[in-house]
């Protein structure tokens, strides 16, 4: 399960679930378990106990028609209904025989059943309860006797019946109870599931607020905070929430801090650096060719200085000026094939070449000073290390991915390569993989961090990792701008 | 002998700077604070000013802006590495050219010289010609290098020592294109570096006292990548500016 909005719905709705499935089976066991069973038995004893009351009347009612004609019966008939609440029709070969009264079709009906069947038929209309008997009257003519028992009375004398059938005990129910419980149940499901989703997106909503937060945070915006509305809240989340944005202004404060540190020592050792040039000068005009070895030297360790310097100022203004960067439209094509003929030249020195293979035209937008010096940065490295009489490779293609339109350029070297461990902290700023060779070639230790810096203010990124065959490949990865095909 | 005016806070560096400087000829006067800076600026004494942007009290732009108000003295910045926007901002103020700072002292007595070569008068721009240039007319526009004075229908123009120089290459090569290497080479008297503006900026200073527009087209185009063309008005158009 990916997030924990779904887990926490699913499980909530489980729960609710479960809980109107546990409802049905103690329903189930309750209605259908021995207490049923009792139940059944006393509604069986009193069909019978019914079925002979209802012959009694037949009996009593044949004979008084037989002597006493339809004025009699219905005199009968009427005492029973008054004393015993029990409305009786009497049928003889499925037609009333008697009495002058409105038909009804439900005992119509379910004398015809009795009549059929031979044994006492009982219907449970809810409101009313229905019986319906076959008795033989004097001469063996076929009586069929229907009473309905209606009214208040009715709960009074008998429990609720279940219909009849060929099964008894818990499984003979389990089909008529659950096809009564099957609305109730997905009624519970349904109703259950909409709450739980609320539920599971209220408890949610604050954390997923926090993420945002701190992907922002971790993306470098440094002002990203949580915000107002676990303010008032006074659960643990909104807690959480107000800690993260404390730790994000104190975070916030320290690299503020660590810039404004490294921006002013850099701006402070331009002063006597500059005194330092101009002495060198002095120096070189006043002495004689014995020392031009040792001038030259601190010349070049002077320049040295001045690049770390330059390249510290521009990683502190990376840091700090993303929002300012200027956004027009570059050509990565035109770009990487200027810096590869740039380096290539330096390179030449060096017994080393440089080539720029475009596969596919690419346009970014974004600073195209800051690109080439993020770029440049990476070429410049490959030479470095690339072995002597090898060639450092530039391509730039195109890719998609996560749905979006990117440009890559991959500059691949022929060196040592870099350990595995070490891939994803070459992008800090004075990190060394390895000291003694890294003073050796003269690298300040901030050019790939500026590269990292720089390719993030695009919305880029920049991955490195071993060729298989030896030699390292950096990988920078840009948003292109243009939307029709190279 | 040359006068040349520091305007840096940093005493030690103006100290070594005028041990340096002298033996090239060059006579410095070193000034710590902006104020002062301003007004000996505007003494008139001087061939040229070095201005370190980064002053404590009144800043390098203020000083550059004293001094733009009341005279056409090369100026000569000295900006923080890495600060780009501070280039732009002093040439756009009529700075002449911008050194980094730190720089090499060599590099800033190569940029004194290619000043110094703009500024004076009877240099000989066409090798082998052997004498001074001539006057330059153009359109309603008319340069003289030897008085160093523009006059535009009449009215006489106020030009800095950069602007002058880039103009009057403009005009010798009226509806050509001059590329901004060339320009760079001929007026600043160095090569750009990428993302170099200044001649850019130089360009639209023009523009601005110039006017944009000569007749119904653009007095000076852009030509996107390569360069920059003064055009040619439409009655002299085809021939060669006219010599006077």
């Amino acid at each position: 399960m990916r997030s924990l909005f779904v887990k926490v719905f699913l499980w909530f709705w489980l729960a609710t679930t479960l809980s109107g499935l546990a409802l049905f089976l103690i329903g189930l066991a309750t209605q259908t378990g021995p207490p049923a069973e009792h139940r059944r038995r006393a509604v069986e004893q009193w069909r019978h106990l019914a079925g002979q009351t209802l012959t009694l009347y037949v009996e009593t009612a044949t004979t008084l028609l037989e002597h006493g004609g339809q004025i009699a019966l219905h005199e009968h008939t009427a005492l029973l209904e008054r004393t015993s609440g029990v409305r009786v029709v009497l049928f003889l070969r499925g037609q009333e025989t008697v009495f002058e009264r409105e038909p009804v079709p439900e005992a119509r009906r379910l004398a015809a059943r009795a009549a059929r069947s031979g044994r006492t038929e009982v219907v449970d209309a809810g409101e009313a309860l229905w019986l319906a008997t076959r008795v033989l009257g004097p001469g063996g003519v076929p009586y069929v006797v229907a009473g309905v028992l209606a009214g208040p009375r009715l709960h009074a004398a008998v429990p609720p019946l279940p219909t009849s059938g060929l099964w008894t005990g818990f499984l003979a129910e389990f089909p008529r109870f659950a096809r009564g419980f099957t609305m109730p149940l997905l009624v519970t499901f349904v109703v259950g599931g909409l709450v739980c989703l609320g539920l599971a997106w209220h408890l949610t909503a604050p954390l997923r607020r926090l993420r945002t937060a701190a992907q922002r945070l971790a993306g470098g915006d440094l002002t990203s905070r949580v915000g107002a509305v676990p303010a008032k809240g006074r659960d643990e989340i909104a807690a959480l929430g107000r800690d993260f944005d404390l730790m994000a202004e104190r975070i916030e404060e320290l690299m503020t801090a660590r810039q404004r540190l490294l921006r002013d020592i850099s701006h402070e050792l331009r002063s006597p650096l500059a005194r330092l040039n101009v002495a060198l000068e002095l120096a070189r005009q006043r002495s004689g060719d014995e020392a031009t070895g040792a001038l030259d030297r601190i010349g070049r360790e002077a320049e040295r200085l001045n690049d770390l310097i330059g390249q510290l100022l521009t990683l502190t203004r990376l840091e700090n000026g993303g929002d300012r960067i200027a956004r027009e439209p570059v050509s990565l094509t035109q770009l990487v094939q200027a810096i590869a003929a740039d380096a290539d030249f330096e390179a030449q020195t060096r017994q080393r070449t440089v080539r720029a293979v475009v596969h596919d035209d690419a346009t970014v937008q974004g600073s195209e000073e800051m690109l080439r010096r993020g770029i440049e940065n990476v070429v410049r490295n490959a030479v470095r290390y690339t072995a002597a009489n090898t060639q450092v490779d530039i391509s730039v293609c195109r890719r998609r991915a996560d749905s979006r339109e990117v440009a890559v350029i991959g500059v691949r070297d022929r060196g040592p390569g870099v350990p595995e461990d070490a891939l994803s902290r070459m992008f800090l700023p004075f990190y060394r993989v390895a000291d003694a060779r890294d003073r050796q070639t003269g690298g300040t230790g901030i050019g790939l961090a500026i590269t990292e810096r720089a390719v993030r203010l695009h919305d880029g990124t920049v991955t490195a990792g071993n060729a298989p065959d030896g030699g390292l490949i950096v990988e920078i990865v840009l948003p292109v701008a243009d939307r029709a095909a190279a | 002998m040359h006068h040349v005016l520091v305007i840096d806070d940093d005493v030690d560096l103006c100290d070594l700077l005028t041990d340096y400087l002298t033996p090239e000829g060059l006579q410095v006067e070193a000034v710590h604070e902006g104020e002062r800076g301003a007004v000996r600026a505007l003494s008139g004494e001087h061939a040229l000013v070095v201005l370190d942007v980064m002053l404590p009290g009144i800043s390098g732009f203020d000083v550059l802006r004293r001094i733009r108000a009341g005279s056409n003295v090369p100026v000569l910045m000295l900006t923080a590495r890495g600060e780009e926007v501070d280039r732009i901002v002093g040439l756009e103020m009529g700075a002449d050219d911008y050194l980094p700072k730190p720089f090499n002292p060599r590099e800033l007595v190569a940029r004194i010289r290619a000043i110094q070569r703009r500024v004076e008068p009877g240099r000989e721009r066409e090798p082998g010609s052997g004498k001074a240039a001539d006057t330059v007319v153009v359109g309603e526009v008319q340069l003289d290098p030897g008085a160093r004075v523009v006059v535009q229908s009449g009215q006489p123009i106020e030009l800095t020592s950069v602007e002058f120089a880039l103009l009057e290459v403009l005009l010798r090569g009226a509806g050509q294109v001059v590329t901004r290497e060339d320009l760079a080479r001929e007026v600043l008297g160095r090569r750009l570096t990428p993302y170099d503006r200044s001649i850019d900026v130089h360009i639209s200073s023009l523009r601005r006292k110039l006017g944009h527009q000569l007749g119904d087209m653009e007095r000076i185009k852009t030509v996107r990548g390569t360069g920059y063309i003064y055009t040619l008005p439409p009655d002299a158009a085809g021939q060669e500016p006219r010599r006077g």
